[in-house]
């Protein structure tokens, strides 16, 4: 099990270090000068000579890449030129906001998608089932910023409900969970509608196999064998679909937090790009990688830990 | 008929598929006495499965009965409530699966599991846990407690089987039916499995409906023995009737094809020629009449109908008319 | 495989089965109607847009919806239907191209990762990895960071995203045909290795790979319009329906048609290739299971 547990974490630790890398070569294979490429022309001369100094962008190649992994494995991620402040200080900042409104996001498509995804399988063709399966087709494929617009469009522009702006005042919870509302809904949309047609193909398959039958041979309650005895194994593709749906997550992450005007990552990384401040995009840029590639090793830890079939085999 | 468990009487089921109907079990009639186990024979494809399926309520949904009557435990199973056929399942009447390796969910413990199935006992957890380890250690399996924490994944297909077996016995059932529960072994555990049931019979006094294709299994341990042809009972009766004097020319054949009953070293095994009949149209024909050595011209034209040869053994061929006793 | 290809009785051709299909398929029926009218979008856009979409007409401005303007003028009094109409000409150009190319050097480098050494698979595996472990929009804004907004570094980002997925998929389906008996034997016959790709491993691959890159325009085309959106993507005055829903988000509360009808060509596009998609390869699944 630990073994297992290091071989995964050692593959993603690897993704990282490649990513970096190639992070690091893209700014060395692009052509001019690597302090006007990463903080774009309106720089000043003085700025450009600082970065340069600090990166140590005059050096032997080879040693500015040990230069690089180096700091990063101390957990810095360099100075904003602009602001003064460290990378890793914005980061932290920033990502909190992200990690919440993923969360709240993901937590209510799951709390309407598998219960909805369960019902469909159960009740086979049923007007639910129909219905279900035609709206998940289409609220997966709309893009989530088409979602974010209009509802802002709608509630708060229209109807004025909702605030549009921000993640609402420090420390006052309830005003921050007002200024979730929408965001989550625009970034949960498309996995309420994927979450159920993934849960309620599994729990077919759960429910047609052997052990369901023997727990209905025992007189077993309906509600049970599928509570706790189909759900248990239908839910667990949906870990590993949710560890390599991450990037996608962070993506429309990324949109949602821009449109809503939400401090995180995204809104953070958008903000750099735009005025090519690269050591900002590259903290933001490494640590989503991070975040992704750790979510993989931890949904198959998790996995193994739950199925006593994979544990067996370890 | 108080001294069945089970009584199936002119049963006929019907499965709806895509291709059409087909027709897997047809005018069956089975008695399961108290106590007493009955063996229920045939090849694959000949109904033995959906029997048991049909004495336990859990046919696919595709499944229609179409004719006859079941009284099981003194109660007409086919117009029992699903609620009150709920209640039996478990408690007056338990199956063992054919497939060890599937039949537990994987993802509970055993202890879970069989703490799961008491669900209706007012005792205690602790009683209901000492209860389990009890069946546990009954079906020979050692330091039951600590296996109870233990998963399906980390026992071996006979340790599996040994374990439906105890999940089955922990309500003591009136009826038990064994679908095939030796198939998946292999012949040391066969033996072994087989050795305790014959000792369950003695100290549960309920009986037990054993599924098998295997003649010896089923010489070894049962009382009656019920032969299936292709959803048919073509012959039942006492277990040393039907392997010292068969009657039926298919039970004949499936006697003499037996490996454990090939004394001689023989070049070739003996077989029954042909193949077991599509179920889809049923002839009115005798439904072995194809494949039958000793076919008449009546055979192809009538279906037989059961004909009683000696005290509980009767038979269903053309033969036989006319020698009752 | 082989084998099951031989017992296969002959199965009705592929057009008659989708025909089929799309007659019991009231789903596939709507989206095959909706990609439909975005591709004739596409293709006629000059001759079919009822007002010049680029050009200014400021007396005109942020008219909201009527008969003349159908989906109303923007702040510079363009029209917008034109410009939607038009813009189906950005999306599907780019999204085809993109996902062609991205295809093409897919399909090498796996087959390379497939056929090749094992060193040489493991390497592209690690490095497939990777660049799939940036969330795509997040990809793009590096790149663009990096090079500067423009039409070229959008394609450049949707191909690098797109490649590795169909990279694996040919090294999946290469392998599991590189082991079967009948490429073994044909090997022993003394095939060279490029005969044994181009002949007996190829033509396996790109069907079902067409198939499932058709299904990723949808996607491609989001990501255009979300790149441009952000302002990474096309730089104005060009209609990408993205530069329109941002240009009417600015103004959602003087113009809210516009981001409406920034948005709806988006919504048909997705729902109309989805829909198609969906039951094509409901339709064809066991062959891609196989394959894939």
């Amino acid at each position: 099990m630990l073994l297992y547990a290091l071989q995964r974490t050692g593959l993603a630790i690897l993704i990282c270090i490649t990513s970096m890398v190639m992070l690091f070569s893209a700014l060395k294979l692009i052509p001019g000068d690597p302090a006007t490429i990463m903080l774009g022309a309106r720089a000043s001369a003085e700025m450009k000579a600082r970065i340069t100094e600090e990166l140590g962008l005059n050096d032997p190649i080879p040693v500015q890449l040990a230069t690089f992994f180096g700091r990063i494995l101390q957990g810095n991620l360099g100075t904003d030129m602009w602001s003064q402040r460290p990378v890793t200080q914005i980061v932290l900042d920033n990502l909190p906001y992200t990690l919440v409104l993923i969360a709240a996001g993901l937590g209510w498509a799951a709390l309407i998608g598998i219960p909805l995804g369960c019902y469909s399988a159960i009740r086979r063709n049923s007007f639910i089932d129909k219905f279900t399966a035609v709206i998940s087709v289409g609220t997966i494929s709309i893009p989530s910023f088409v979602v974010a617009i209009y509802l802002i469009l709608f509630f708060a522009i229209e109807l004025g409900w909702l605030p549009v702006i921000g993640a609402g005042e420090r420390g006052d919870y309830l005003d921050q969970a007002v200024h979730l509302i929408m965001p989550a809904f625009a970034l949960g949309l498309g996995w309420v509608g994927y979450l159920s047609r993934i849960v309620r193909a599994s729990m077919l398959e759960v429910m047609g196999e052997n052990h369901i039958r023997t727990a209905r041979a025992f007189g077993l309650p309906e509600y049970r064998i599928v509570k706790s005895y189909a759900l248990r194994i239908a839910i667990l593709p949906t870990i590993t679909l949710l560890a390599v749906a991450i990037g996608g997550l962070l993506s429309s992450a990324v949109f949602v937090e821009a449109i809503f005007a939400r401090p995180g990552i995204g809104k953070l990384i958008v903000d750099a790009a735009n005025m090519r401040n690269f050591p900002v995009v590259q903290g933001g840029v490494l640590t989503t990688v991070a975040l992704f590639a750790l979510a993989m090793p931890i949904s198959d830890i998790l996995i193994a830990w739950l199925d006593p079939r994979v544990r067996a085999t370890l | 008929m108080s001294g069945n468990v089970a009584a199936i009487r002119d049963l006929s089921i019907r499965f709806d598929t895509q291709q059409g109907p087909v027709y897997p079990l047809r005018n069956v009639d089975v008695d399961v006495p108290r106590g007493q186990i009955v063996g229920i024979v045939g090849e694959s494809g000949s109904g033995k499965s959906t029997l048991a399926l049909a004495l336990m309520r859990l046919l696919p949904g595709n499944a229609v009965v179409t004719g006859g009557e079941v009284e099981l435990l003194g109660k007409d199973l086919l117009k029992l409530p699903a609620e009150e056929m709920r209640g039996l399942r478990g408690t007056r009447l338990a199956m063992i699966f054919q497939d060890p390796m599937t039949s537990l969910n994987p993802v509970r413990s055993i202890g879970q599991q069989m703490l799961d199935i008491q669900y209706r006992s007012p005792a205690s957890r602790a009683e209901k846990i000492a209860k389990a380890a009890d069946a546990l250690k009954r079906v020979g399996i050692p330091d039951a407690r600590e296996q109870l924490k233990r998963y399906p994944a980390e026992f071996s297909g006979g340790m599996r089987q040994r374990i439906c077996i105890a999940m089955s016995l922990l309500q003591k059932p009136e009826l038990l039916i064994a679908d095939e529960i030796t198939t998946a072994l292999d012949v040391t555990l066969e033996a072994q499995v087989l050795h305790l049931l014959r000792e369950l019979r003695a100290e549960l006094k309920g009986s037990i409906l054993f599924i098998s294709h295997n003649l010896g299994a089923v010489a070894e341990i049962c009382d009656r023995v019920v032969v299936l042809y292709a959803g048919e009972v073509v012959e039942q009766g006492p277990v040393f009737e039907i392997f010292d004097r068969p009657q039926h020319p298919y039970t004949r054949a499936l006697v003499e094809c037996d490996p454990a009953r090939i004394e001689t070293t023989t070049r070739e095994l003996p077989v029954i020629p042909g193949d077991v009949p599509n179920l889809r149209s049923i002839p009115r024909s005798c439904i072995f009449a194809a494949r039958c050595a000793e076919v008449m011209e009546v055979c192809r034209r009538d279906r037989p109908p059961p004909t009683v040869i000696g005290k509980g053994h009767s038979a269903r061929c053309h033969l036989l008319e006319g020698v009752e006793s | 495989m082989q084998l099951s290809e031989a017992v296969l009785p002959a199965a009705p051709g592929a057009l008659t089965l989708f025909r089929r299909r799309l007659a019991r398929d009231p789903l596939a029926m709507l989206g095959l109607t909706l990609v439909a009218i975005v591709v004739f979008c596409g293709i006629f856009a000059p001759w079919i847009v009822p007002y010049d979409p680029f050009k200014l007409s400021i007396p005109d401005k942020l008219q909201p919806p009527s008969l003349t303007h159908w989906f109303g003028t923007d702040n510079l009094g363009r029209d917008i239907f034109s410009r939607i109409i038009m813009g189906s000409r950005i999306a599907l150009s780019v999204g085809i191209s993109t996902i062609g190319i991205a295809l093409c050097i897919g399909i090498s480098l796996g087959l390379i990762a497939g056929y090749g050494p094992r060193w040489l698979d493991n390497f592209l595996m690690l490095l497939f990895d990777s660049v799939y472990s940036f969330p795509t929009v997040i990809m793009g804004l590096t790149v663009a960071t990096l090079l500067g907004a423009s039409v070229t570094t959008l394609m450049f980002v949707v191909i690098l995203v797109q490649t590795p997925a169909y990279a694996r998929l040919t090294r999946t389906a290469t392998l599991s045909l590189k082991n079967s008996e009948y490429v073994q034997a044909i090997r022993s016959l003394g095939a060279s290795p490029f005969r044994i790709i181009a002949v007996h491993i190829l033509p396996n691959v790109v069907g079902p790979l067409l198939i499932i890159a058709s299904m990723d325009i949808p996607s491609v085309v989001a990501l255009e319009a979300g790149l441009t959106y952000l302002g990474m993507g096309i730089p104005p005055p060009a209609p990408s329906w993205g530069r329109i829903l941002q240009e009417g988000y600015n103004l959602i509360r003087e113009a809210p048609w516009m981001v409406v009808a920034g948005g709806i060509p988006l919504i048909i596009t997705t729902l109309g290739f989805t829909f198609l998609g969906e039951s094509l390869r409901d339709m064809l699944d066991p062959r891609l299971r196989r394959i894939v």
